[in-house]
């Protein structure tokens, strides 16, 4: 088991544990709403652009292999 | 012009490491409001603003290092900060005055969020089966399976034929009973330990063996125990394909998002 708390070494990182833990249904301070900087001030990732950065992580893994 | 990125929340007094460089080797500072403080630091516009954003993200040239420096902002932070609350990637406010306001706003529920993850990081397990010995386990144990099959031996080919559908649709019910079986099991340590469970959506066919996944909010220093978790599942679980594989500890991503009733 490695340790993401006190370092994330380059040589174990997981891109896709990354991701997963980064990227994941949106920040913590909107929830779901999609706000736009020039709107409020809030940035919120669509989900499909998430998906899909996920699924490029996930062959991009593949093609390492 | 800059806007400006938060990576964590934490109690007022916090303070970041010396020289901690965030997106794009910018500093990392403090936004405070009350009793709260954010971790922040200054991003480009032209690269942090939703739409180029939107577009970096999909590119894993661009994102890759930046997420892995928002997670190393955040272990940095997480050492020296407990409790935090980590934020996901591309949290971004137009102005410092936009993260006071976010603090202001929120303070009340970021109170007992705050209880929560005092002491606690997370770690994602997942229940992996290799289907070939899953499956070789299941044939050897089930009773039904082997009946079926002495059957299959000693029947003319036309029932033959019948009876192999029928040992097909058998094999899958038993595999879908132990599957179930093997992921009550690694559910019931967890909680049997009481660290708290999310259980993440898989899609169809996740691919690699995957059958389940979980986030775990666990101790910081719960590292041993849930290796023998692991190994104690391994022990129950090997010989019939199935292991529990854990990843950790990361900062309280998941934790500081799902709902704590």
């Amino acid at each position: 088991m490695t340790s993401r708390l006190a370092a994330l070494p380059d040589e174990e990182l997981s891109v896709l544990d990354l991701a997963d833990r980064l990227l994941n249904r949106g920040v913590v301070i909107t929830g779901e709403a999609t706000i736009s900087v020039a709107g409020v001030d809030l940035i919120y990732l669509g989900l499909n652009v998430i998906l899909a950065a996920t699924e490029s992580i996930a062959q991009l893994e593949a093609r390492k292999k | 012009m800059s806007l400006v990125y938060v990576y964590a929340i934490a109690r007022a007094g916090s303070t970041a490491p010396a020289r901690l460089r965030g997106l794009d080797d910018a500093a990392v500072r403090t936004v405070a409001d009350g009793d709260l403080v954010a971790f922040v630091s200054d991003v480009a516009e032209r690269d942090y603003a939703e739409e180029p954003l939107n577009a970096h993200i999909a590119d894993m040239e661009w994102l890759t290092p930046r997420a892995v420096r928002h997670q190393e902002v955040n272990a940095a932070l997480a050492a020296v900060c407990d409790p935090l609350v980590p934020l996901s990637f591309g949290t971004v406010f137009r102005d410092a005055a936009g993260v006071t306001r976010m603090l202001g706003e929120r303070a009340a529920e970021l109170g007992p969020r705050f209880e929560a993850l005092r002491g606690k990081a997370e770690w994602i397990a997942v229940v992996r089966r290799d289907r070939a010995r899953a499956l070789a386990a299941v044939e050897s144990e089930s009773e039904p399976l082997r009946a079926l099959r002495s059957e299959i031996q000693a029947a003319p080919p036309g029932r033959g034929y019948l009876l192999a559908r029928q040992l097909d649709e058998t094999k899958r019910t038993a595999l879908r009973a132990a599957d179930a079986a093997a992921i009550v099991d690694a559910t019931e340590a967890f909680e049997r330990a009481q660290m708290r469970l999310f259980r993440e959506p898989l899609v169809e066919d996740a691919g690699g063996g995957m059958l389940a996944r979980f986030s775990v909010l666990a101790r910081r220093d719960d590292g041993a125990s849930l290796d023998g978790m692991s190994a104690a599942y391994g022990k129950r679980w090997d010989a019939r394909g199935y292991a529990l594989e854990l990843s950790g500890p990361w900062p309280a991503y998941r934790f500081s998002t799902v709902e704590l009733a």
